[in-house]
């Protein structure tokens, strides 16, 4: 089955500001990133902050491009058409196939439109209805995400945090597109409200055989939404999997770190898990550690090999990546934490 | 060791009068971790911040109750005693270290001047004592960083430095209001960490205040739901959790997915949003949203917080109809 | 978060609420408007400049004589000026003309020149502004640095300059005081141009596919022009008394049929001993002017201002 959007060796990387004349440092917020987008399915994008995670999923939908700060390199191909070699003119119609719904619903939504203009622009924008019709299709956008018509007239300033990002995701829906990237779509949200928001977009995923690309610092969440799961780092990619099979068994050292560092609403749970706390903190993302760019805070490091030599991102099993030097041998348990091992 | 009783707090705002914190009580024993969870606008930063005595006047004011440390009341206190006993007594870890730190202050002379004030430590001393701190609160090299700014630090380093600050006069409760909503997974697991060594080790007693229930499994003895300026339910953490009888908390417990959950089901949520206080409600003020309301009872007359039915002492409940409690002997 | 204003749509059907209760729909700018209706010390303001307003466009009806008509002295025994009186409520000036009349046709200069000059200012601080907020690259760094150097320079001086320059007269006047605004409008603008172009819905409209002309005149500019707005308000206060402070240096307006504040008070420093009222009607006024606009502008800022919001 060929991919609806194919990553290939993605690099995002920013200028950082320095002293003048000197040569410009970068911050290489995604280094090499490739993986690929089935039709229909949820793909789930988690890491802690500075990962890149974000710029990845900006960059997918085009938001990072030269000049705007950003480089951009690498493929990102939909449907086979490379949307990183496109020109703007092209690149504006090929936009409506890939929608974005962001995090903050209160800076989202432009303060001075109202939603139904909000909704409709984008659907003149495109010529795809006018009149009677684009009333309709706004009307039907409205139901969708389980907001009542007569809130056209309103705006965005007179709802609640929810309802807000209702209108968010009616408005990524309004031109049809194929891909949503949902860029921490909760994380600012109540948990009560968290939950309708989840609904929201898993029976509008059934309802549209949408394909999403989740990003979220949620382990939890992305395990409810996704079919899989890719776990970042650093700007790279450690382990991608199916969801249930990466939380049952994950990996990835950095992976079961993660895993075990989630508080779980139970106490039984709270006090008989075994707990892996990583020590100090993620390192500078403008200069990441050589080798393994975990393997600073790795439990399982080994002295040479991790430090040496970057692990690429393979697959030991159908249907499972993963870069780690000893992820067979941690796995088997053969390997174990603050261990040195002479196997491998 | 605290005792609230019947506390109320009111803020004057452009569109009237809102009343944050509504009637609450609160008992913490020493030693104890107890658990404050609620959604924004619930009222629980408010509580902490009548504890400390720093609600925002002259927008904000008690109206009523108290707050009792070891027998002493607290509202009403003039405010120079109240300074000498924040920071000595009672000490607070705010969500974000990078605004309650001061930006253009060396940690080291932070953490040296809150010893002084309280302490009268000479500057030896509470130099001293200022790496001790650093050092117990796990940061690599506490003498050498002693000089950097808050800047210089990552978040998880800057909410380390903002514990060693709360208890550099070994004060007897410590608040936690989020202290780490604003950190990664993995720092988050290592600040939670240093909150449970610190009671342990210090004897000191915790209120944390968090509106993610996962938190609050792993950390406190107590747990405390609030839900628009009110206690709704308290109990033993695990009772709570085993059988949550409030339908707001059952309803926040079941709308979170799980590690351990399925998957791709669609969650429980809890309809609707939190009231505002121009809604005008006399009764219970979770009614609107909840799914075992009675009609008249529940709209018309406010729940007292009571013994649940068939459940350990410990377990109280504000509602007029709780969801039953298991079976203990079936669970156990 | 805040409390939500408005519970409306299938999301909140369970809250059994009136739907009575729900206020109707109010725009962003109307919302601001009703906030500075409610602002009793914006509205005091804003009385201040109808009034002079209403004194400007009806002069020739109010005002008890024309601007230029003298009482000879010769009939006025006695002392240059001679104070307020019942046929003079503000006195007569050093020529005999009747100071109460000068001070409402002045508020017709005065106010034209603010206004104007403002206006100036802004059509050309806006361009540069959006010049330097959108396009950005070399256009930013060369508005800026011309900013840059027009801030250097002090506004009064700087207004002395481009009077001399450009000879005197009335809309010399009104540019000079025009172009001293230029750079503050240029910089604010591009300032809010920058924060509002990082701002989601920003991002959204480009991934929406949506021209950038549009991107700019629909998405960028009306939210990143209430600061402009106040600073303009504001800015009408400055000119009048940039335009009395010329006028006192005699760079003001130079036909003296044409009454203006600052040029009325420009003459009396020689009498001050003899006749304060000369100088205390117009100053006056502009006092009153300048804190009528200063209040709108104070006004505006807070309705403006999203935290002010709900």
């Amino acid at each position: 089955m060929t991919p609806l959007l194919a990553v290939s060796d993605l690099r995002v990387e920013y200028p950082l500001p320095g002293p003048p004349g000197r040569s410009r440092r970068t911050l290489v917020a995604v280094d090499g990133v490739s993986f690929a987008l089935h039709r229909g399915e949820t793909f789930g994008l988690v890491g802690e902050s500075g990962c890149g995670k974000s710029s990845l999923g900006r960059a997918i939908v085009q938001l990072i491009r030269g000049g705007s700060g950003g480089k951009v390199t690498g493929r990102i191909e939909l449907d086979g058409t490379d949307l990183v070699a496109l020109r703007s003119g092209p690149l504006r119609r090929e936009r409506r196939r890939l929608q974005m719904v962001f995090q903050d619903p209160f800076s989202s939504l432009n303060p001075r439109q109202s939603v139904g203009k909000i909704l409709a622009e984008p659907i003149k924008a495109h010529g795809l209805a006018r009149g009677p019709d684009l009333d309709r299709r706004v009307v039907e956008l409205l139901r969708r995400v389980g907001l009542d018509e007569g809130v056209r007239e309103r705006y965005p300033h007179e709802f609640s945090g929810g309802q807000r990002q209702r209108i968010g995701l009616a408005r990524a829906l309004a031109l049809d597109p194929d891909v949503i990237v949902a860029d921490e779509p909760v994380s600012a949200l109540d948990v009560s409200i968290q939950a309708q928001i989840l609904n929201l977009l898993m029976t509008l995923q059934r309802d549209l055989g949408l394909t999403i690309l989740f990003v979220s610092h949620d382990l939890s969440v992305v395990r409810h939404v996704s079919d899989r799961v890719a776990v970042m780092y650093l700007g790279q990619l450690v382990e991608v999997a199916p969801a249930d099979e990466l939380y049952a068994r994950p990996l990835h050292p950095y992976t079961v770190s993660l895993l075990s560092a989630v508080p779980v609403a139970d106490p039984e749970v709270e006090r008989t898990r075994t707990r892996i706390i990583l020590s100090g903190d993620v390192p500078d993302p403008s200069a990441p550690p050589p080798g393994c760019r975990f393997h600073t805070r790795c439990p399982y490091v080994q002295p040479q090999r991790c430090r040496d030599e970057v692990p690429a991102l393979r697959s030991p099993s159908a249907g499972r990546e993963v870069a780690c030097h000893y992820a067979e041998q941690i796995a088997e348990g053969r390997l174990g934490p603050h261990m040195t091992s002479n196997v491998g | 060791m605290l005792e609230i009783a019947g506390l109320e707090v009111e803020f004057r705002t452009q569109r009237g009068v809102v009343r944050a914190v509504d009637g609450v009580d609160l008992a913490l024993e020493v030693g104890s971790t107890t658990g404050l969870v609620g959604e924004s606008g619930s009222g629980k930063s408010v509580t902490a911040l009548a504890i400390m005595g720093l609600l925002p006047e002259p927008a904000a004011r008690v109206i009523g109750g108290s707050i009792r440390l070891d027998g002493v009341e607290l509202v009403g206190m003039p405010e120079a005693q109240l300074r000498r006993r924040r920071g000595s007594e009672v000490a607070m870890v705010f969500q974000d270290p990078m605004t309650s730190l001061n930006p253009v202050m060396p940690i080291g002379a932070q953490i040296v001047e809150t010893l002084r004030a309280h302490l009268r430590h000479d500057r030896r001393a509470a130099r001293r004592r200022a790496v001790e701190l650093l050092d117990f609160v796990g940061i690599p090299g506490p003498s050498e960083r002693l000089a950097s700014y808050p800047h210089q630090l990552s978040g998880g380093m800057r909410q380390r430095v903002m514990i060693a600050i709360a208890i550099a006069c070994e004060p007897k409760l410590l608040i936690a209001d989020e202290p780490t909503t604003a950190l990664d997974v993995t720092i988050q697991a290592q600040i939670l960490e240093l909150l449970r060594r610190t009671v342990d080790e210090r004897g000191m007693t915790l209120l944390l205040i968090t509106h993610d229930l996962g938190v609050v499994a792993g950390v406190c003895d107590r747990t405390n739901v609030m839900y628009a300026g009110k206690v709704v339910e308290r109990a033993p953490t695990a009772a709570l959790f085993r059988a949550p009888s409030h339908h707001y908390t059952r309803g926040l417990l079941q709308s979170i997915p799980r590690l351990d959950g399925p998957r791709k089901t669609i969650l429980a949520s809890i309809e609707g949003l939190p009231p505002r206080p121009s809604d005008g409600l006399r009764g219970c003020p979770f009614a609107p949203r909840c799914p075992a309301r009675l009609d008249d009872r529940c709209w018309d007359e406010m729940p007292p917080l009571e013994r649940l039915p068939g459940a350990t002492a410990a377990h109280l409940v504000a509602c007029w109809n709780p969801a039953p409690v298991p079976d203990e002997r079936a669970s156990a | 978060m805040s409390l939500p204003e408005a519970e409306i749509g299938a999301v909140g059907t369970t809250g059994g609420r009136d739907p009575a209760d729900v206020a109707p729909p109010t725009g962003l700018w109307k919302d601001a408007l009703g906030r500075l209706r409610r602002d009793r010390s914006a509205m005091a303001g804003l009385a201040v400049i109808a009034c002079f307003a209403f004194l400007a466009i009806a002069a020739p009806l109010i005002a008890p004589e024309p601007p230029s008509s003298r009482t000879y002295l010769e009939r006025l025994e006695g002392a240059c000026c001679p104070g307020p009186s019942a046929g003079h409520l503000f006195g007569l000036d050093d020529l005999g003309r009747d100071a109460l009349s000068r001070v409402i046709y002045g508020a017709r200069t005065s106010l034209l020149i603010s206004v104007v000059s403002v206006a100036i200012g802004l059509g050309i601080g806006l361009v540069l502004g959006a010049l330097a907020g959108y396009v950005g690259g070399a256009a930013d760094a060369v508005v800026m640095r011309l900013v840059d150097i027009m801030l250097a320079i002090p506004a009064l001086l700087f207004a002395i300059g481009l009077v001399a320059a450009l000879g005197p007269g009335l809309v010399q006047l009104m540019v000079a005081v025009g172009v001293v605004n230029v750079p503050i409008f240029a910089r604010l603008l591009r300032g809010s141009m920058l924060s509002v172009r990082e701002s989601d819905y920003v991002s959204a409209a480009r991934s929406l596919g949506l021209r950038p002309a549009r991107i700019l005149f629909v998405h960028v500019l009306p939210n990143a022009l209430s600061p402009v707005i106040v600073a303009a308000t504001l800015a009408m206060a400055t000119a009048i008394v940039e335009v009395a402070g010329l006028g006192f240096l005699g760079l003001g307006n130079p036909d003296p049929s044409v009454p203006e504040w600052g040029s009325m008070l420009a003459n009396t420093p020689r009498f001050l001993a003899s006749a304060p009222h000369l100088a205390l009607f117009p100053g006056i006024a502009i006092v009153l002017a300048v804190l009528g606009f200063n209040l709108i502008g104070d006004g505006l800022r807070e309705a403006l201002d999203p935290k002010f919001r709900r």
